[in-house]
């Protein structure tokens, strides 16, 4: 059933006057990169911003990828709530396929469809997971995954997307992801390859600020969000070029002009978020958020190499898929590996790349030579303490810094599909799950992956001007979100309103109140779900994957 | 939910209609147009394909096995007519699967 509440008195009156709530989402967005573009000038607005507003670390999910992070962000709670721990999750509990997950695998109310039920409506720019798109009241232009060719389907209302396409300059195949533009950057990105490929970014982003902008002038909602991932694209492959503090140096003609174009992607993309802000009005609350911050990677722990070297895991040919030429192989063996595996002799696995997660072979009709489940606790215990004594044959260093225990992070009601255990690597890298003879081994250059330590700065009624928060939690925004439209926080959002960050007396005069629970999601869930890979289509997913810089 | 051949073929062509001019696809779309050669789908162009014919006739179809028999044989591709074969033979069984019911535990 659902239940209709009213907003408190506060909330009518702003939604009268129009105020608003804007949501930025940055993807992997982090002061180690953003303080240096605003103190060197590359982002005055965001530097001026921030000294309006407070700011502080965001501390994403486990693990801080894309899909779980973003779903946290949206929803308020954890991915052991909502049942996304990764672009891909196992068809079942007792199989080792695995499947796409859209937005009908999302298991809880997103903030939405929150405001939705208080007479609000929401805009729903490129955030993933949103594919088919959600019936909110306001409009939806799904990100991620969605291929340019079909938009038109992902996008809502009806008629959206002809509305769109009359925009001057409206572009699908810019806006939405375009292998034909991306790959030829991303198989190997060769020198001269740098600067098209991050050209196109910043036009990504003004396709997608111009189709914010129509929607703001034309029929703005209460509640609008939009996510650039350029950003993360960006860090992922130019982070040499970006993070000069590493000890890198930019001298090669070719390196300084990379860099210089990597500055101007950023510098537009300051100037859009200026204007983002003053569409929304100086009434609005701003939020900005990233899902996961960034740093560098500097080795790379070939995972299944290492079970198998510690005879968890056997290739049915014997080898396995070879890191021979990364550039064609690493997402390649995205999901076949599944099938390269000799199941009479793999008792743990890796089969994706995204999220560190390894899978315990349990014993079944299926897998009769499985772990049979009265060994799983003790064959867990000490695969987590093997796990934990990996080091770096060349420093010492201690290569896997916490492994993480499926309930510890994803206890809720898809515990059972989730990987047994979750890799933290002590550069917060991403595990390969290639074949290799050593499982260790050193990058010749260090790439861009992610931290769990994203961004937060926010501006808007009652909130501090130039304040740095203590660090706080990537499920507290959609409570901040709420509270400056003046919901109610439905009672099992894990996050809170951070009451720092908030002037003296604002919060007493206008108290947090909490709500029932939010409703589990009842569409038609499944529907993604029903599309288990093939092998063609792993194929074509690795190279979306690999766009989106999930690389090896 | 019951529905005749040709009903589906006109569905199927109309979306497709559709999707082609946003592309700017200049040739026909007949039951005899192929997904990938002709209209220059990826894989993934079809994976949405699906999800959307799913939720159009709201009903979960086994798409996984039918592109699984596709990726098995010599020519991986898939003509207009054929999907539409697949779509009517599968929202036909009785007794099928309605999406509403498939997050029901």
């Amino acid at each position: 059933m659902t239940i209709l509440r009213q907003p408190f008195d506060r909330a009518q009156d702003r939604a009268q006057d129009t105020a608003r709530t804007v949501l930025i989402g940055l993807d992997g967005a982090t002061f180690s990169v953003l303080n240096a573009l605003m103190q060197d000038g590359v982002m005055p607005f965001l530097k001026g911003f921030m000294a309006s507003g407070v700011r502080a670390e965001l501390r994403s999910v486990v693990p801080a990828l894309t899909p779980p992070a973003w779903t946290s962000l949206m929803t308020g709670r954890s991915p052991g709530q909502h049942g996304i721990f990764d672009f891909f999750r196992k068809e079942s509990p007792q199989s080792h396929r695995i499947r796409f997950l859209t937005s009908r695998d999302v298991g809880c109310e997103t903030i939405w469809s929150l405001v939705n039920q208080h007479n609000m409506r929401s805009t729903v720019l490129n955030f993933p997971l949103t594919f088919p798109p959600p019936p909110v009241d306001g409009y939806v232009v799904p990100g991620g995954w969605m291929p340019w060719r079909q938009l038109r389907l992902g996008c809502h209302p009806e008629g959206l997307y002809d509305r769109l396409k009359a925009l001057p300059g409206f572009n699908p195949r810019e806006l939405a992801m375009d292998m034909a533009h991306e790959e030829k950057a991303l198989e190997g990105c060769k020198q001269d390859e740098y600067e098209d490929w991050i050209a196109l970014h910043i036009r990504r982003e003004q396709q997608w600020f111009k189709v914010l902008r129509y929607l703001m002038q034309e029929d703005p909602t209460e509640l609008t969000a939009i996510l650039f991932d350029g950003v993360d694209k960006l860090q992922h492959l130019c982070w040499r070029f970006l993070d000069l503090s590493y000890g890198h140096t930019v001298t090669l003609p070719w390196e300084q002009r990379v860099r210089e174009r990597c500055l101007d992607y950023f510098r537009q993309l300051d100037g859009l978020l200026a204007d983002i802000v003053r569409l929304a009005g100086p009434e609005a609350t701003v939020v900005f958020a990233s899902d996961h911050g960034f740093g560098p990677q500097v080795r790379t722990f070939f995972v299944n190499a290492w079970l198998e070297q510690h005879a968890y895991l056997a290739w049915a040919d014997g080898k396995g898929p070879q890191p021979s030429d990364t550039q064609v192989l690493g997402m390649g063996q995205l999901a076949r590996h599944v099938y390269l595996l000799d199941w009479e002799r793999t008792k743990a696995y890796a089969p994706m790349p995204s999220g560190n997660g390894i899978h315990i072979v349990r014993a079944s009709e299926q897998y009769p030579h499985g772990l049979p489940d009265a060994e799983y606790q003790s064959f867990r215990d000490r695969l987590i303490e093997e796990l934990l004594s990996v080091t770096d044959p060349k420093s010492g260093v201690q290569v896997v810094s916490r492994v993480w225990k499926r309930e510890e992070i994803f206890a809720g009601p898809n515990l059972e599909l989730a990987p047994d255990l979750t890799l933290e690597l002590q550069d917060g890298g991403l595990v390969s799950i290639l074949s290799s003879e050593e499982a260790v081994r050193p990058r010749s250059e260090p790439s861009g992956t992610h931290r769990p330590e994203g961004i937060l700065i926010a501006r808007g009624p009652g909130l501090h001007q130039g304040v740095q928060l203590s660090e706080l939690s990537i499920l507290d925004v959609a409570p901040l979100l709420l509270y400056g439209l003046g919901l109610d926080i439905p009672e099992d959002m894990k996050g809170i309103v951070p009451a720092e960050a908030f002037e003296p007396g604002w919060l007493q005069d206008r108290p947090v109140r909490h709500g029932p629970a939010g409703r589990a999601q009842t569409s038609p869930a499944g529907t993604g779900g029903e599309i288990v890979y093939t092998e063609e289509d792993e194929i074509e997913l690795a190279r979306r994957l690999r766009a989106l810089g999930y690389i090896e | 939910m019951k529905k005749g051949r040709e009903e589906i073929l006109a569905d199927v062509l109309l979306l497709l209609h559709r999707l082609a001019d946003d592309w700017e696809y200049d040739g026909d779309v007949t039951e005899d147009t192929y997904l990938f050669a002709d209209m220059g789908f990826e894989s993934l162009d079809v994976v949405v394909l699906a999800t959307a014919v799913q939720e159009h006739y709201a009903q979960v179809l086994p798409f996984p096995e039918f592109f699984a028999e596709i990726g098995q044989r010599e020519l991986r591709d898939i003509s207009v007519g054929e999907w539409v074969d697949f779509v009517y033979k599968h929202l036909n069984d009785v007794p099928s699967q309605r999406l509403e019911d498939r997050g029901k535990a």
